[in-house]
């Protein structure tokens, strides 16, 4: 019942959140919304089965210029376009994981760094296609376009899409497919000799952690109305890392949390790009040192101190 | 076509010493270090600064970016890995990967984008060789290459340091057992790393030019070269290196834009059909 009250509170203030934030920080928020859903795929593949990919920015820009090609040269609507744009990053998927994810970790991590590095060569180079830098310009948003031209509707879309993920996610990694990730995670020959099927349950995060991804780019794309080779280097695929592993290995709130404080970070930066991304490697190499549980860890720390006040003066022997 | 192949194979001589300093700490510490294109970087700049700063010879430059580059491996070494030591090899990855952030926006921040290339000092006219074009500049790559791979299996057959480094990455704890220090193979190996990163890094800008962004490119061509020869053997190293070297060479004969993706397409079918490389054994 009081999660319920607390649910429904949350509910109402993201509800009305567009109408009291100004145009500029509703266009921040929208944004970070949308890298939140992308980093929730990514958060299944590298925190929960423990998956290192490196190329997640490569599949959430795949969708983004498939939606983006089907609308502006083939005259899709946009609904339609973002099926195909969320079914492309899987069947990509699956022709890198397929043969790197039998083997050893270390070849599906250099498997997902070539494959970056390719999709942008591929995109800079194939200007018919893609645009080459100008990129894909005047995408139209969502039908009816009227209606989501504007940022604070388009926003609740992001937000029920936002949801949706989050509630499956949270349902799956619950779920004894999830448990079966988990187990992978902390020791894959171990989770095998339980009877785990190793290789199809690694395949499996990183299917669905891609589909997620094709989520968020055919909203960025419709959103942003344009895509461009500066959206799927390798550098930002490593800041999508970046959030997930400072939110917390194996959480789904961390990485979240983790988005929406360093997305409202860079909008401080903003002027000194280099220096921003000097800012968050310091960071980023600091959690990994000393705090390896990321923000879920220190989060779930204070709730157990305010929960439990006196559990840790018991172990400290200040109280019989 | 013959002048292509053998472009290739001088090439392929940078390929074998990124994929060498890879190899040097996959090999005994399980670590792809996603920071050795951005040491590779550090090193042409350092090269950049000493021959046209101080205007010394180029080898000399190559001494210092060897000095430099390896002892920043070395300090990333006492900093990061000693405290994150024995953690998966997701997160030692991550650790990697923030450094290769810091480095290389660091670089972007001191020096921009403004390429800056470096004179090797050696004649520039081509010396032809039945028809070849075997010049001194196309010779280098390979020459130098030559001497690491030789200088390196001395290393390990004849010293005492590259010997213990083969114990401790045959079994660590039996080697510890028997009174190898690891802590002392464990610097050693990431200087040896850093110090090979700093001679690709001299090459490749003495072969392109010399950028922020320039790192990137070996980084990804080495990891493809060292699971072509097998992860963490060094005689897969070389082989590897050399047929990537040929393989991108050839690959110009295909329309541009797909000649960039050859090489990973050749890494896929090689995931397929033999993982574990020309010489490998299963990891």
């Amino acid at each position: 019942m009081k999660k319920a009250i607390l649910y429904l509170l949350a509910l109402i203030v993201a509800a009305l959140l567009p109408w009291s934030l100004g145009p500029y920080w509703l266009e921040v928020l929208n944004l970070a919304l949308i890298n939140c859903i992308s980093v929730l795929g990514l958060s299944l593949i590298f925190g929960f089965c423990g998956l290192a990919s490196f190329c997640h920015a490569s599949f959430v820009g795949i969708a983004s210029y498939a939606s983006g090609i089907l609308v502006v040269k083939a005259g899709f609507p946009a609904w339609i376009s973002m099926i195909f744009a969320i079914l492309l990053p899987p069947i990509v998927a699956l022709g890198i994981g397929y043969p790197s994810l039998r083997l050893h970790g270390v070849y599906f991590a250099i498997a997902t760094m070539c494959f970056s590095v390719i999709v942008s060569v591929i995109v800079w180079s194939w200007e018919d296609l893609t645009g080459g830098y100008l990129g894909i310009l005047t995408v139209p948003s969502f039908e009816p376009t009227l209606l989501f031209k504007d940022p604070r509707y388009f926003y609740y879309l992001i937000l029920a899409f936002l949801i949706v993920v989050y509630y499956i996610l949270h349902r799956l990694v619950k779920s004894r497919i999830g448990r079966a990730m988990i187990a992978i995670r902390e020791h894959e020959v171990l989770a095998g000799s339980m009877g785990v099927k190793v290789p199809q349950y690694k395949l499996l995060a990183f299917i669905i952690g891609t589909l997620i991804a094709g989520v968020a780019g055919s909203l960025s794309v419709h959103y942003l109305h344009t895509i461009t080779p500066e959206f799927i280097n390798l550098g930002q695929s490593f800041t999508l890392v970046m959030y997930t592993v400072i939110g917390g290995l194996g959480s789904l709130y961390g990485p979240l949390a983790a988005t929406i404080i360093f997305c409202f970070i860079s909008e401080y930066l903003r002027a000194t790009e280099m220096l921003q991304m000097i800012i968050y490697g310091v960071v980023l190499l600091l959690f990994v040192m000393y705090i390896p549980g990321g923000l879920a860890s220190a989060f779930d720390l204070v709730v157990k101190k305010i929960k439990s006040p006196g559990r840790e003066a018991y172990k400290e022997g200040k109280i019989a | 076509m013959i002048q292509q192949i053998l472009d290739g194979i001088l090439m392929g001589g940078l390929y074998v010493v990124v994929a060498l300093g890879l190899t040097s700490l996959f090999s005994v510490f399980r670590v792809i270090n996603l920071a050795h294109g951005a040491l590779i970087m550090v090193g042409a700049y350092i090269t950049f600064f000493v021959t046209v700063g101080a205007g010394v010879n180029f080898f000399f430059g190559m001494l210092a970016a060897m000095a430099v580059t390896g002892a920043l491996l070395l300090i990333v070494e006492r900093v990061v890995f000693r405290q994150i030591e024995g953690r998966s090899m997701l997160i030692q990855m991550v650790a990697t990967m923030a450094i290769t952030m810091i480095v290389e926006s660091g670089a972007l921040l001191l020096f921009r984008t403004r390429a800056r290339s470096i004179s090797t000092g050696l004649p520039d006219a081509p010396l032809m060789f039945f028809g070849l074009d075997v010049g001194p500049q196309r010779l280098l790559l390979l020459g130098v290459a030559l001497i690491v791979v030789f200088a390196l299996r001395a290393l390990y057959k004849h010293t005492k340091i590259g010997l213990a480094t083969l114990a401790v990455a045959q079994n660590r704890e039996v080697a510890t057992a028997l009174g190898v220090d690891p802590k002392a193979v464990s610097m050693f190996n990431f200087y040896l790393s850093g110090a090979l990163a700093g001679i690709a890094g001299s090459l490749l800008g003495a072969a392109t030019a010399v950028t922020p962004a320039m790192g990137v490119a070996p980084l990804i061509k080495g990891l493809i070269v060292i699971v072509l020869g097998g992860l963490g053997s060094v005689g897969g190293c070389i082989a590897g290196g050399f047929t990537l070297g040929v393989l991108d060479s050839l690959g110009a004969f295909i329309p541009h834009g797909i000649s960039e993706a050859v090489p990973f397409i050749i890494f896929l079918i090689f995931l397929f059909v033999r993982p574990t490389g020309f010489f490998g054994k299963e990891i």
